[in-house]
């Protein structure tokens, strides 16, 4: 059977996995605190967002630097005060731009330094790392992280405030019990199902249209023999 | 001799699932007679409403899975009647649809459907409903006085007898009043004769067993007396306390969910009889007058536990049973 349909789909589909169903940030359960917890607002996933986006990235930085100049069993504490250095930057920085969300955030700004996505994707770097194969992993975890927040805070912030970024939008239906952690699990649960679905459709769809393309070919090629 | 062959199981129960899914329509049916006779056609609306929404999840969720929907399975119309007899008679449609939403689509189908699941869908839908609406939830309209079925309510809405207990009062109504359902609480939990009747239909069709009510209300009967919410003391609390609230009506339809619960007899007894404390804490301690949805579905994760118990147990006294009878030690595999 011809599978280049297959290949090319697998190809694509990686993305979407990447960003979804194998992003470390739910497969693992790395960041899922955040995911659960303090996806209630759009607002409140763009300052996780871009705080994940300055620790993970500055943190994989130094962890590049450490993997080259640094004995392995130091590396740990160098990434750890690095990201805590970067999330106190950060929190300063978002204290400007929001500094209601921030307050409202709690202690998940502060635990952002010590984040499972950053601390065990940084400690699992290997000696002398090439360092664009692993910024662009970094840079597709922050992604996938954001893609899932954004996600989860759009449907919790409609359905359980009525607004959207703030802003009052008509819902049929206020539902309060959407922001409280629980329906975060329940959330998070729903959104693997329907991408695990989603990808097992469409590579359904790709494997029967390459073995529908192979018989039509086969049967040309024998009447061309006859 | 004629061999005929079938799939197992081999050893079965006269009762099928469309059975006692039936008997218990037939029970829920006279509650919401009762209903009708004191509020008017709206209970009807809203049993059907929900009845509806449920179907129709059941049956999305079955397709989304690529199964077949099984007609003659009535879960989620048993799912659906329940559901508007544990809240007010004048609450609003909507969140009786969500509700029955959340009662399918989150508690029901993620978990394979009907006898799949781990959690029972009507106490998890209410108590989604409760956490989402709690005060509509929970203010009731005066009994008999017929609603509109359409519109907001005008009437001013009371708190039960529940609520009452909760802040340690005592419940202002006579013995006949609560027989009769004549004061305002949940649609299907306070016409106290009727739910005893629905009792007594259910237990005599073999629908559910006498064991598991009887320990869940004498549990919560020996902890009222023993701690009582009222000034009133000790026996009239017990009646209080079995009368306020969803007790009745959860001790019957809930707790008597054959999927939710534990398999063996003893392990169902040691079920009810925690069940029971479980709500009392409830009751004592939690944020809401009606805790027992949420101790049913807290008790509804560990019956695994009392399965695995109920089997060690079980497995001993045959052991026991056979080293007696033979008066020789029985390896232990037995």
């Amino acid at each position: 059977m011809k599978l280049s349909k297959v290949r090319r789909y697998r190809k694509k589909s990686k993305l979407i996995a990447a960003l979804f169903a194998h992003s470390p940030a739910v497969m693992i359960g790395l960041c899922l605190p955040f995911l659960i917890a303090a996806s209630v607002s759009l607002r409140a996933a763009a300052t996780l967002s871009l705080e994940l986006l300055a620790v993970h990235m500055g943190s994989t930085g130094v962890a590049l630097l450490a993997s080259y100049y640094c004995p392995r069993r130091y590396r740990l504490p160098v990434i750890v005060t690095a990201s805590t250095l970067l999330m106190v930057v950060m929190r300063l920085l978002l204290m400007v731009l929001y500094p209601a969300i921030v307050d409202s955030l709690g202690i998940y700004i502060y635990l952002m330094a010590v984040n499972g996505l950053t601390l065990t994707q940084t400690r699992a770097l290997e000696d002398k790392a090439k360092p664009l194969p692993v910024l662009r992993k970094a840079i597709s975890n922050v992604l996938g992280f954001s893609a899932i927040m954004f996600l989860l805070s759009l449907f919790r912030e409609y359905w359980g405030s009525g607004t959207l970024w703030g802003v009052p939008v008509p819902a049929p239906v206020q539902l309060p019990g959407v922001l409280v952690p629980f329906f975060g699990f329940i959330l998070v649960g729903f959104l693997l199902a329907a991408t695990n679905l989603i990808n097992k459709k469409l590579l359904g769809l790709a494997i029967r249209e390459s073995a529908l393309r192979e018989a039509r070919f086969t049967v040309v090629d024998e009447d061309v023999q006859l | 001799m004629q061999l005929k062959q079938y799939p197992a199981p081999h050893i079965r129960n006269s009762q099928t699932t469309r059975g006692v899914m039936a008997d218990a329509i037939a029970a829920l049916s006279f509650l919401y007679a009762m209903a009708y006779y004191y509020h008017g056609p709206r209970p009807l609306v809203m049993g059907l409403g929900s009845v509806a929404i449920c179907l129709l999840c059941d049956v999305l969720c079955t397709v989304i899975a690529r199964r077949r929907y099984n007609l003659s399975d009535y879960s989620a119309v048993v799912t659906g009647m329940i559901l508007p007899l544990m809240m007010p008679a004048s609450v609003d449609y909507r969140i009786v649809a969500v509700a029955g939403i959340f009662a399918i689509v989150v508690a029901k189908a993620p978990f394979g459907g009907v006898g799949h699941n781990v959690f029972n869908p009507a106490a998890a839908g209410f108590s989604f409903a409760a956490i989402c609406f709690g005060d509509a939830l929970f203010t009731y309209p005066p009994a008999d006085l017929k609603l509109p079925l359409w519109g907001s309510i005008e009437f001013p809405l009371t708190s039960s007898p529940a609520f009452v207990l909760r802040l340690g009062g005592t419940p202002n109504y006579d013995s006949m009043s609560i027989l009769l359902g004549k004061y305002p609480g949940p649609m299907g939990a306070t016409n106290i004769l009727v739910l005893v009747a629905c009792l007594i239909y259910l237990v005599s069709r073999g629908t559910i067993r006498w064991s598991m009510p009887l320990s869940f209300f004498a549990t919560v009967g020996v902890l009222a007396f023993a701690f009582p919410r009222s000034a009133a003391g000790g026996l009239a609390s017990v009646v209080y306390e079995l009368a306020s609230g969803l007790l009745l009506f959860g001790g019957i339809f809930l707790l008597g969910d054959p999927v939710t619960t534990p398999k063996r007899e003893m392990s169902k007894v040691a079920f009810a009889v925690t069940s029971g404390v479980m709500v009392m804490l409830f009751r004592h301690f939690g944020n809401m007058e009606e805790g027992i949805t949420f101790a049913l579905l807290v008790m509804n994760a560990a019956v695994w536990g009392f399965d695995m118990a109920g089997e060690y147990v079980a497995r001993m006294i045959r052991r026991r049973k056979l080293e007696t009878f033979e008066g020789a030690k029985v390896p232990k595999k037995v």
